[in-house]
Parts: structure tokens; sequence; C-alpha cells
């Protein structure tokens, strides 16, 4: 995914860049959240 | 042995007809670790079929890992001044980044705890956008303040600041939070601002805590630093991956060595600071 993403910031493709960015993002959030929950099941 | 005494034995025993169901506390716990180590299970699975690593080439492979660090022990001080300005470099941006981080930390941690200013929507707000900010990794800010304000240490610090000031906010927020609401509550009895309960109340209640983020975060961010001079954000990232590609195996082991000495300096240094504070 870096090397994805960094071929389009050196090409100047920016909208893909930033979409990339935003997935990334979200997908962090994501897996927070998931694993939050899973944390709060598991210390029940 | 009487008739109340016999039944209780027997329920005891779990043979009485009339037998209570004792609930089983960890049932629920239990199945979501099953299916929590189903789903590793599954998504390694998965994993190792999309990536189609060769085991064979990797195991063949694994010699030459020994052979590597042994060159890297190989220590060279010939560029012995290129090593000291650009580990200089490195710590000077860890620093500073450091430094407005937690400036930036404080001012947005405030606003995103709850018991500050108590205003729910705000701190919601200013919670979700640092989660974001959070969510993108380091590098990544970095990559985009190098083609914002061009190659060297300023997009370094400018990266760097963005991901640690929402670590900051994040991490003073929930220290503010911890200090006892009845210590806000006798202050805003008296008719104090909310300022001054910050200044002179929460402040320094959590600056115990609040050291303890910074000496956390500054090894972190030094450890970092030495891995965005390899994308052109200057320091001794880029003597490290410079000497790496011109197999200079000497000059990059005495860099990393370097790197791992100061990362160790900067843990033991606020280990100490902290057991001051807490004594």
């Amino acid at each position: 995914m870096g090397l994805t993403l960094f071929s389009y910031i050196k090409s100047f493709q920016y909208d893909i860049a930033l979409s990339i960015i935003l997935l990334i993002a979200v997908m962090v959030i994501v897996v927070d959240q998931i694993t939050a929950k899973l944390r709060k099941e598991l210390g029940k | 042995m009487n008739d109340l005494s016999l039944e209780n034995s027997r329920m005891a025993a779990g043979v009485s007809g009339k037998t209570k169901r004792i609930p089983v506390a960890c049932k629920d716990k239990n199945r979501t670790l099953t299916w929590f180590l189903l789903g590793t299970a599954v998504l390694t699975v998965l994993s190792l079929l999309y990536l189609q690593i060769d085991w064979g080439k990797l195991l063949s492979r694994v010699p030459d890992i020994g052979a590597v660090f042994w060159k890297l022990a190989h220590l060279d001080f010939s560029k012995m001044d290129l090593i000291g300005s650009s580990l200089l470099e490195t710590v000077s941006i860890a620093v500073l980044s450091l430094l407005y981080s937690l400036v930036l930390g404080i001012l947005f941690g405030m606003l995103a705890a709850k018991n500050v200013f108590r205003k729910p929507l705000l701190s919601t707000i200013v919670q979700s956008f640092f989660t974001f900010l959070r969510a993108v990794p380091t590098p990544i800010w970095v990559l985009l303040m190098l083609v914002c304000l061009g190659m060297g240490p300023e997009a370094g610090v400018a990266g760097l600041c963005v991901h640690t000031t929402a670590f900051f906010t994040r991490s003073f927020a929930q220290s503010f939070e911890s200090i006892p609401e009845e210590t806000i509550e006798a202050l805003e009895a008296t008719g104090t601002t909310r300022l001054s309960i910050f200044c002179y109340a929460i402040l320094p209640g959590s600056l115990s805590q609040i050291v303890a983020w910074v000496g956390m975060r500054l090894e972190t961010n030094f450890s970092e630093c030495a891995i965005l001079g390899m994308v052109g954000a200057g320091g001794i990232g880029f003597v490290i991956s410079s000497s790496l590609q011109g197999y200079d195996y000497g000059t990059a082991g005495t860099a990393i060595l370097l790197v791992f000495a100061i990362a160790y300096l900067i843990e033991r240094i606020f280990v100490q600071i902290k057991k001051k504070f807490n004594s």
C-alpha cells in the first residue's frame, strides 16, 4: 500500500493518493474499533 | 441429619430434582475467544494464500542474515562527522516536533476532555478529528509534508508534529479526565472559572502522567525519525539508507548502534525523571 501511495504522490496524482490515505485511515479506525471491542469482551 | 440439611447437601451435590442452574460467567468470554482464534486462523491462512511466500527461498537466504549482521558488526568510524551531524539533526527533529506537539496537545486535550469545558459535542468533534489524524501513520504524514514543504528536516518536524499532536490530544484528554470529579465540583462551587480550574487543578494533577507520555513519545519520535530519514526527511535515516545502498555496512552499523544508544539513553533519562516526579 505504501509503495502504491508513494508512486501516486510522485506522479502528482493527489486525488488517488488522498483516496488511499482515507482508505488507510478508515481501515485503521475499523481495526481499532474491532480490537477495542475484543479487549472489552475478553476483559469481562 | 434433618431433612433440610439433607436437601441442602443434595442441592450442593447437584442431585436434587429441583437443581438450580449455576450461570457460568466465562461462557460468553470463551465464545468470543473461540471466534477470535478462529478469525485469526482464517486470516492467517488467507494472508499466506494471497502473499504466496516462497518458503524455500526464504529458508535458503537465512544464512545471509547472519552474514549481513557480521558485516554490520565491523564498525567504521571514519565518517563520524557525518554520522554525528545527522544524529544531531535527528535528535533536533524529534525534540522540536515533541515540543510543538506538547503545546498543541495540551491545548486540544483541554478541548477533548469531557470534564474541562463540559461541552460534550465539542469533545466529540475534537476527539473524532484527532482519531482520524492518528489513524494515518507518521510516514504518510511526512511524505505529504515532503510534497508540501520539500525535502529536509522541516517536513520531518511538521509530519511528526501532526501524528504526535493527535496522540497527545487523546492521551492528555484521558489524563485530564482521570482527575476526581469531586475536586472539580468543589472548585466550581467557589465560582472559579473553567480556565483557572484547568490551570490550577487539572493540569498540575495530570503533570506526572504528561511527563510519562512525553518520555514515551520522545523515544518513539526519535525511532521514527530514523526511519523517516529514509524517505527524504533528513537525519540519521538518510545516512543508514545510503550506506546500506552503497554496501558501506561499517558506517551503517555505527549509525544503527548510535541510534540504539541514544534511544536507550532517552529511556533511562525519562525513567529517572518519572521517578523524581513520583517520589
